[in-house]
């Protein structure tokens, strides 16, 4: 049986200072922060760069290099409805919600990626 | 020319040598996540300040961390700069918990106190010269917990060898 040292006062309040500064970390770092909802979305293709807010519903025609993708977007997220390319992997993406979420067709050149205002875009950077 | 060396640097000396074997026994251990380690050698550290005064502490863990870093290679690199920024960090608490009032702390205490430290500046000074990125602040959470649970831990031992360094056994 392993017998625990005693401890003073100043233990205790390290031990509870400790567990409370831990609890604080989870709280903020892993509960608190939600994921940012994208405000604007940044479509380039290579006849034209353009910023379209996410708030506003629409279609969008966007000409890529094989022909044109369209783009539909509504109330904070965008997505690739048709495309000319073969394997249609832009919209198997999907709906894009999230700052820092992107999407692309390859074949036809066009892009999807979405910020928020703060400008936040990556995850995190690692070299 | 000889030097003349006192009681307190062959006890440095000793002690010294134990922290940089445990320092670099430990290195060899693998790792779940960088950053997290038992930090045995700390062991050393916190029962030197108790017994001889943090001066002392200073001496024994600036040596492990220079003569450490020179066996390992490490010398000046990136992962120098970080163990030292968590020694400093740990000296510095454990300096501060010495100046406590009454009994002050045990082992214990001083063990989760500066794990917390070193693990708090090492990741500061991480965080401000390799990656300024608010999504390593995610990793904050289990670093601290892993301090808290091996400072739990060099805590004990130490307070285990203090221990058997007070036995009348042993004198």
């Amino acid at each position: 049986m392993i017998q625990l040292p005693p401890t003073t006062l100043a233990d205790k309040i390290i031990l509870l200072l400790a567990l409370g500064f831990l609890s604080w970390l989870y709280w903020t770092y892993w509960f608190k922060t939600s994921h940012n909802q994208a405000e604007y979305a940044i479509i380039s293709s290579p006849y034209q760069t353009k910023r379209v807010e996410l708030y506003i519903p629409q279609h969008l025609l966007i000409q890529g290099r094989l022909g044109n993708s369209r783009v539909e977007i509504q109330s904070g997220k965008i997505r690739f409805t048709h495309s000319p390319c073969r394997n249609k992997y832009c919209i198997h993406s999907g709906w894009l919600t999230t700052s820092g979420e992107f999407a692309a067709c390859l074949p036809n050149q066009v892009s999807i990626q979405l910020y928020d205002h703060q400008g936040n875009l990556l995850d995190a950077v690692s070299y | 020319m000889q030097i003349q060396t006192c009681r307190d640097d062959h006890r440095i000396a000793w002690l010294a040598a134990l922290a940089i074997t445990i320092h670099i026994v430990e290195s060899a251990l693998p790792s779940p996540l960088p950053g997290i380690k038992p930090g045995l050698a700390n062991v050393i550290v916190i029962v030197v300040a108790m017994r001889f005064g943090w001066p002392m502490g200073i001496w024994i863990s600036g040596l492990r961390v220079i003569a450490g870093s020179l066996l390992m290679g490490t010398f000046l690199s990136p992962t120098f700069i970080l163990s030292l920024s968590g020694a400093v960090g740990s000296l510095l608490v454990i300096i501060g918990l010495s100046y406590l009032p009454g009994r002050g702390c045990t082992a214990i205490g001083y063990g989760v106190a500066s794990a917390i430290g070193h693990v708090l500046a090492q990741f500061w000074v991480a965080y401000q010269m390799f990656i300024q990125h608010e999504g390593l602040l995610r990793i904050l959470p289990i670093l601290v917990t892993a301090a808290l649970g091996f400072g739990l831990m060099t805590g004990f031992i130490a307070s285990k060898v203090l221990e058997q360094w007070e036995s009348p056994a042993l004198k």
